[in-house]
Order: C-alpha cells, then structure tokens, then sequence
C-alpha cells in the first residue's frame, strides 16, 4: 500500500513540474499580457465613504476597472479614469480634506471627465521620444506631434456619441524617466455613468488604433471621498 | 485491489502522454479570415477612405477646371494663348498630384498594414500563452501549412479573442 501511495506522490509532483514547465518555459515573447487582462473586482462599495489615501489606492488599483493597460511591441499605454474626488485627493496630497475644500473645487471639476494618459517603455531607459530615433529631425516632429497633433488624435466614445479631446496636456520629464504623460479632458456626455471608450490613434510611435474600455458598472462603483 | 503491476503500467501511460502528446498543444488560423475580420483593420480601412477621399478632393477641382480651360479653348474661334498655357499648366499640376496622391496611399496602406499586423501578432502570441498552445500555424501562401486536422482549425476562436483584445473588452 505504501508503495501505492509513493507512486501516487510522484506522479503528482511530476504532473505539477510539467505543467509549471510548460508555462514558463514558453518561448513566446508575450509582453505584460497581465496587465492587459485583469481579473475585475467588482465588490459593492459605491455607498461606502473612503478617506483620501484609500480612494487614490482604490482608483489606482488595475482590478476595479478604472486603471487600463495596453501593451504593444516595448510600449506599455496605460489609461487612468480620473473621477472627480480623484483629481481632489491627487491634489491635496492630505489624509483628511476639509468638507468646504472638496465641495469648492468639486464645483469647478464637474463640468468635465479626465483621463490621464501615460506612455512607458518595457525595457531601457532614457527618454520617450528619443526611442530608436533615425535623425534629430524625427526627434523635432515627435515633440511637436506630442505637443500639438496628438489631441486630435484622442477621442472619448460614450454610448453612441464620439466626444473631442478638449483639454490636453503633455507632461514631459526628459531624460528623467523613459515615460510621458498626458492630462486630458472630455466634455460631459448624456450619460456620464455609461460605458466609456478612450480611443487612441497612435501616429508617433506607429502602434495603430488602441483602445480603452472603462465599464459603467466600474464607474458606478466608485466610492465616496470621506471629508472632515 | 487492483494489481501493483496494472497501477504501474497506468501511471506510465499517464506519464507518457504526458510528456508526448499534452505538451505539444498545437492549432491554426486561415490568416486571411482572421486579418478580414479584424475590428483595427476595418477602422483602419475607414481612416484610410476619409483621408483618401480628402486627398481625391483636390484631385477632383483640378479636373474640373481642366475641362473648363479646354472646353474654353474649343470654343474659342481664336485660340486664347493664356488659356493654353493655363491649361497646360492645370494638366501638368494633375499628373503631379495624381503621382503624389497614389505615394500617398500606398504609404498609409503600408503602414497602416505594420500597425494591424503589429497587434494582432501581439494578441496571437499572447492567446498562445495564455491557452498553453507550442504551436500557432498560419495557413500563409508561403505553403507552410500544406494540410492539416481541421479540428485543429481555431481561427474562430482566435478572432473573437483578437477583436475583444482590440475593443479591450477583455
């Protein structure tokens, strides 16, 4: 019987090793397919009251749906939906906001919807725009697309209606950090609450149409930022 | 009970399936049908028209007064030297525009072709991975795949995998 059980052991380690083998053994090159692909966690907390350090780690957090990552080639796109007491808690760095403060800049906020934009490279350093360029020239049009082209490039589709970038940004850091980003804004649609797309069409690193989709539900279950 | 040497011979068995015929998780795709009906490829193929239709725009004024210029010079009992030479001028600027017009559109398609066949080679790797596959064939003309199992056949799959990848659905 012993001999049974010895048996039964080994071939469940053996069967274990295979498998782990045969995953990360692969030879495909797959890029960071995690992050394109989630797992959601849609747990209710939309009537649950969150302080400021909380909300920022909630929103931030890739598996509630408001954080999308795309990854072509060594590009990684990542699309952050910024709801309002986001952009509040981002700006008073404070774990407690006074009530007046949030209220005061929520006014001045709700009349759009903001989506942070951030293209990286996977691997190397150095700066974004000077990735595998040809000429210094090459280097001038990427600056100037990225300062100025790219925000004609970017569209918010809402339901059936297609809304224009009408707030752009470009964040440059230059040699500091192999990435960039960019701060954008959409007006209002007829449903703020429904299923949002950001698409991208990518003319300064050749990358084609990306696209982000932010689900209503996971909108809808934002919290609420907890003021004093 | 069942005998020490069945259980043995079994466990072999598994061991050797294992090893010879699991690992080797293998499909393919008719590429044709999977870039056809790519949702990047028909976006892309309706950016390509607007653009080519607001290139044919001026392609299309010029024409029009090109025949005007002519039906003008026809018409004209005495010829009207500057008419000509406009002419010829508006029919030289034609050519030159149709030539750049044609660049122009082969450039957008190749690239356009780069970026379709960018991400949907992204998203097949990523399938392959994902599924455990060693294997993707591609049913190109280059004659790689001369015959195969069609129940190893997943482009169906495969394209409604790709096009969720696309729409980020996924």
């Amino acid at each position: 019987m012993r001999i049974i059980y010895l048996l039964f052991a080994i071939l469940i380690c053996i069967t274990g090793c295979s498998r782990g083998n045969a995953n990360t053994n692969s030879s495909f090159t797959t890029g960071d397919a995690n992050s394109d692909e989630p797992n959601i966690d849609r747990t209710p907390v939309a009537d649950e009251k969150f302080a400021p350090l909380s909300f920022v780690k909630w929103v931030e957090d890739g598996t509630h749906g408001l954080r999308k990552g795309r990854t072509f080639d060594n590009f990684i796109y990542t699309a952050q939906y910024k709801p309002w007491p986001y952009i509040i808690c981002e700006e008073q760095r404070k774990e407690e906001i006074p009530d007046s403060i949030a209220k005061k800049r929520l006014k001045e906020l709700n009349g759009m919807q903001y989506v942070d934009l951030k293209i990286e490279l996977k691997e190397g350093g150095g700066e974004l725009l000077k990735y595998k360029l040809q000429s210094p020239k090459e280097y001038e049009s990427r600056i100037n697309y990225f300062s100025f082209g790219m925000q004609k490039d970017i569209q918010l589709i809402e339901g059936g209606d297609t809304l224009p970038c009408l707030l752009f940004h470009f964040e440059r850091v230059y040699n500091v950090a192999p990435y960039a980003t960019f701060l954008l804004a959409f007006p209002l649609g007829k449903d703020t609450k429904a299923d949002k797309t950001l698409v991208f069409f990518d003319h300064g690193f050749n990358n084609g149409i990306i696209k982000f989709f932010f689900d209503g539900r996971d909108i809808k279950n934002v919290p609420q930022l907890e003021t004093l | 009970m069942i005998p020490l040497w069945t259980l043995i011979l079994l466990i072999a068995g598994y061991l050797v399936y294992q090893r010879f015929f699991e690992k080797t998780k293998t499909g393919y795709v008719l590429v044709q049908d999977i870039y056809n009906h790519f949702e990047l490829k028909r976006d892309m193929q309706s950016v390509f028209e607007k653009s080519h239709n607001a290139r044919k725009k001026v392609l299309d004024s010029l024409i029009a007064d090109i025949k005007i210029i002519g039906r003008k010079i026809n018409n004209d009992k005495v010829k009207d030297t500057a008419a000509i030479r406009l002419f010829n001028i508006k029919r030289e600027q034609y050519f030159e525009t149709r030539q750049r017009l044609n660049q122009d559109d082969s450039a957008q398609l190749k690239q356009a072709d780069e970026q379709i066949l960018g991400q949907l080679n992204q998203y097949i790797k990523d399938y392959a991975s994902k599924n455990h596959y060693k294997y993707i064939f591609g049913n190109a003309s280059g004659g790689a795949l001369m015959a195969a199992d069609t129940t190893l056949n997943i482009t169906s799959q495969l394209t409604e995998y790709v096009n969720q990848r696309y729409e980020n659905k996924k």
